[in-house]
């Protein structure tokens, strides 16, 4: 296989993370992001910065996760006191400061981002390799696909559920909503972080534009597109939205011509997405 | 310094008050936000400065601003949100997200992404009032503005089609029962909501003589967290929301940090939310 | 007049109406009494078209007014007023009356009417600036059908007039709705929980249980029979009405 089709599937894994990550928060816990791109560029940029001051691979990348997840309690502290709508504009207002901020601020380089980032390494060995990337990224992959159908699984996924379908009633079931919401926001923030180290160490250059709005509407439609609350859902969307664009580069400038319509069409054709059970049919159809 | 940047906060703040009125009451009507009013914002700019730039007509123009702003409105109501009605917020938000980055792709699409010149000339004349100079172009700004929300007040709350816009809000099955087509009243929100947008374009292409199909993005978010500053439903809510964040986004600039001021509508918006979620004049349901 | 053949209607996935035929003649009030979640209201509500019905025919005097929407059926006469009266509560009384009229086309006559419904609810006149949503359960009641008149209907489906309202409120209601019915001839269609009330004041009644019309006839033989004694009317009814 080539270099470039490494490439990709690297950048479907990464997407993969991100858009499952995505999926915790909306699928899962029936809430809305629209500034998930900030995560991923917080653990990108906490974790270059780490390891170009000289930590190893390993531990920077766990700590820009647990960094990631403390600024998603950071968020979710304002932004779970509203719902729906206003959350979908805090959220969003929260990912166009932390571009801000990233191109504001002297140590993430500004405009012009953070360069020279060191490769991933294991057991002292940098990962020069593309195929020995992948096999970490989609090792990660792995244990995220594994802990998140458990999670599902789980009583409190079973939590999220109630509080995705009504919040009121979760309520008076005795479910502390405000608690499993943030809970998602940990969660989802963590592994959008882990996604960012991995996207950081791989492309070893990085700057703000890349973590704006369109990264998270990319993520979004990906979430959406597979299926809202479905895992098969998100790796398939983020798989789609990867391998299409890469495809159809000639047409590169019409890309969110169609992420736009796509979106549209999804919610009024089919908004349970391509891999939608009937059960979350029931969910997202007529109330 | 003040008077002068409380003057440029007015105007920013009547042109988010004008787009935050579309969304309060595309709101109030049918319980979901138009993510894309920015868009119809600048879809009502880039209409009027392509035939200005074609035909040199002001009204003409105008018009055509205020037709493009107008038909894209309807469009979204009819085929983004029509066919939603009744289903989980997050469908028709996650449809609105879709719809506005459609529009802005497509406008990038046909007009080009650099910005376009509105190339109008405006009485240059400049007042100073407390120290703070006020052009003429503010002035109309203000003018047309502080205009297009009494007509909206007046007709909402003195004539029949307005109070029957107002009952389908309040109740829209009982408005059925009373002869109302609920259909035409969201049309007719859509309508008037979008002409103000479109409006508030025209005149930022004016003020700023550039059209870009990204300028309503900013706009368009910041006149949402108005709308919610002043409570998302209520039109005084809007108007004083979208003057609130016009002065306190420029005072802020001037003050504090001028790279940071985008932020503020969102801090802002942000404090407001924890002090008082339901915004200024939010009232309980 | 009003002709219901046959109705069958869905609430969401719940079968509500299962082939229903019922009418109402000119200048009757009939009832449609029976329990809570029998169907009473979706009967109302497919009627005004606010529901459609599956399958069956509803014909107001010659016209097939199955497929109209509401404005439509609103237009040809039948006025509905809902259960839980469904003001627009933030607006003026007067408002009300005057959205009440909304589809009508002879504007100029809108005034006359306002000031008979005021002769007919003289408590409108007084509360006529109020926000409606600050009247009692009882003014709220008559502005209900006052809104309802404004568009002159000849047949008025009136739902549960009596509910949450204390029994002196209730029998002045009643008492109005008995003049609305002799003195401009209207039919009406009411559906009552309390179904001594309706019994009283209606010509004919049905008796609708789980989606079906289980029984009809004149007030006088459902009062008479057995099964509503026991069902409906409780066993005080019986010392009362003998």
């Amino acid at each position: 296989m080539s270099a470039y089709v490494f490439h990709v599937l690297i950048m479907v894994s990464i997407f993969a993370i991100l858009s499952l990550s995505l999926n915790i928060i909306v699928g899962f816990a029936g809430l809305v992001s629209l500034g998930h791109a900030a995560f991923f560029g917080i653990g990108a940029y906490a974790s270059g910065l780490m390891m170009i001051r000289g930590m190893g691979f390993v531990p920077a990348l766990f700590l820009a996760g647990l960094c990631t997840a403390a600024l998603g309690v950071a968020l979710a502290l304002p932004a779970l006191r509203v719902k729906d709508d206003y959350l979908a504009i805090v959220t969003l207002g929260f990912g166009i400061i932390v571009v801000m901020v990233l191109m504001n601020l002297e140590v993430t380089g500004g405009p012009d981002g953070l360069v020279g980032i060191p490769p991933a390494a294991l057991l002292g060995t940098p990962l020069y390799s593309k195929p020995g990337f992948l096999a970490l990224t989609l090792g990660f992959l792995l244990v995220m696909i594994l802990s998140v159908y458990a999670l599902k699984q789980s009583r409190i996924g079973r939590a999220w559920a109630a509080i995705r379908d009504n919040d009121v009633t979760a309520m008076f079931m005795g479910i502390n909503i405000y608690y499993y919401k943030m809970l998602a926001f940990i969660v989802s923030s963590f592994w959008a972080g882990l996604a960012g180290s991995l996207y950081a160490h791989y492309t070893a250059y990085i700057n703000p534009q890349t973590f704006g709005m369109h990264t998270s509407i990319q993520i979004l439609s990906m979430v959406v597109l597979g299926g809202i609350g479905s895992i098969t859902g998100s790796l398939l969307g983020a798989a789609l939205l990867v391998v299409l664009p890469e495809i159809l580069r000639p047409l590169a400038d019409y890309q969110d011509i169609f992420y736009g319509a796509l979106l549209v069409t999804m919610m009024v054709f089919r908004p349970q997405g391509i891999m939608g059970r009937v059960k979350i049919t029931e969910i997202f159809g007529k109330k | 310094m003040f008077f002068q940047q409380l003057v440029n906060g007015l105007v920013s703040g009547c042109v988010y008050a004008l787009i935050a009125l579309g969304y309060t009451m595309i709101f109030g009507i049918l319980g979901i936000v138009n993510f894309a009013q920015g868009e119809i914002y600048m879809f009502g700019a880039f209409g009027a400065v392509t035939v200005y730039a074609a035909t040199g007509s002001l009204a003409l123009a105008i018009l055509a601003g205020l037709g493009a702003a107008c038909l894209v409105g309807v469009l979204l109501e009819r085929f983004a949100f029509r066919p939603l009605r009744g289903t989980h917020p997050l469908v028709p938000l996650i449809s609105a997200i879709g719809a506005s980055i459609l529009l802005s792709s497509l406008a990038r699409f046909f007009f080009g992404p650099e910005d376009r010149p509105f190339p109008h000339e405006f009485s240059a004349a400049t007042y100073t009032v407390f120290s703070a100079h006020i052009t003429g172009m503010q002035l109309t700004i203000m003018g047309i503005s502080a205009a297009l929300m009494t007509a909206l007040w007046l007709f909402l709350t003195m004539s029949r089609h307005g109070k029957a816009i107002q009952a389908v809000a309040m109740d829209s099955d009982a408005a059925r029962l009373s002869g109302i087509n609920v259909n035409r009243a969201y049309v007719a929100t859509f309508l008037s909501g979008s002409a103000l947008s479109g409006v508030a374009g025209m005149l930022m292409a004016v003020y700023y003589n550039a059209t870009s199909p990204t300028m309503g993005l900013l706009p368009g978010l910041k006149a949402f967290s108005a709308a919610i500053l002043g409570g998302v439903g209520s039109i005084p809510g809007a108007i004083i929301g979208g003057l609130v964040l016009g002065v306190a986004e420029n005072l802020g600039a001037a003050y504090l940090s001028s790279n940071f001021k985008d932020a503020f509508a969102f801090i802002a918006l942000v404090l407001v939310l924890i002090i008082r979620p339901r915004g200024i004049m939010g009232q309980r349901k | 007049m009003l002709r219901l053949s046959n109705i069958h209607t869905y609430y969401g996935n719940i079968h509500a109406v299962k082939g229903v035929s019922i009418h109402v003649n000119p200048g009757e009030i009939v009832a449609l009494i029976g329990g809570n979640g029998a169907g009473k209201s979706t009967i109302l509500r497919t009627i005004s078209g606010i529901l459609k019905p599956a399958s069956g025919t509803i014909h107001f005097g010659s016209d097939d007014i199955t497929s109209l929407g509401p404005e439509s059926i609103l237009r040809t006469g039948i006025g509905h007023v809902p259960e839980g009266r469904r003001l627009f509560k933030g607006l003026t009384v007067r408002d009300n009356l005057i959205l009440g009229a909304y589809s009508r086309r002879d504007r100029d006559r809108i005034d006359d009417d306002i000031d008979a419904m005021e002769r007919l609810f003289p408590i409108l006149k007084k509360r006529k600036g109020q926000i409606a949503g600050t009247l009692s359960g009882g003014e709220q009641q008559m502005l209900a059908m006052a809104r309802a008149m404004m568009a002159r209907p000849g047949v008025l489906l009136l739902d549960e007039p009596s509910m949450g309202l204390a029994p002196i409120i209730t029998a002045q209601i009643y008492a109005q709705i008995k003049a609305l019915n002799l003195g401009e001839g209207l039919s009406m269609l009411l559906v009552e929980q309390n179904a001594r009330l309706a019994l009283n004041l209606a010509h004919r009644g049905y008796v609708v249980e789980t989606g079906r019309i289980v029984m009809e006839g004149t007030t006088g033989e459902l009062r008479e029979s057995n099964e509503i004694q026991r069902a409906y009317l409780g066993k005080g009814y019986r010392e009362v009405w003998e």
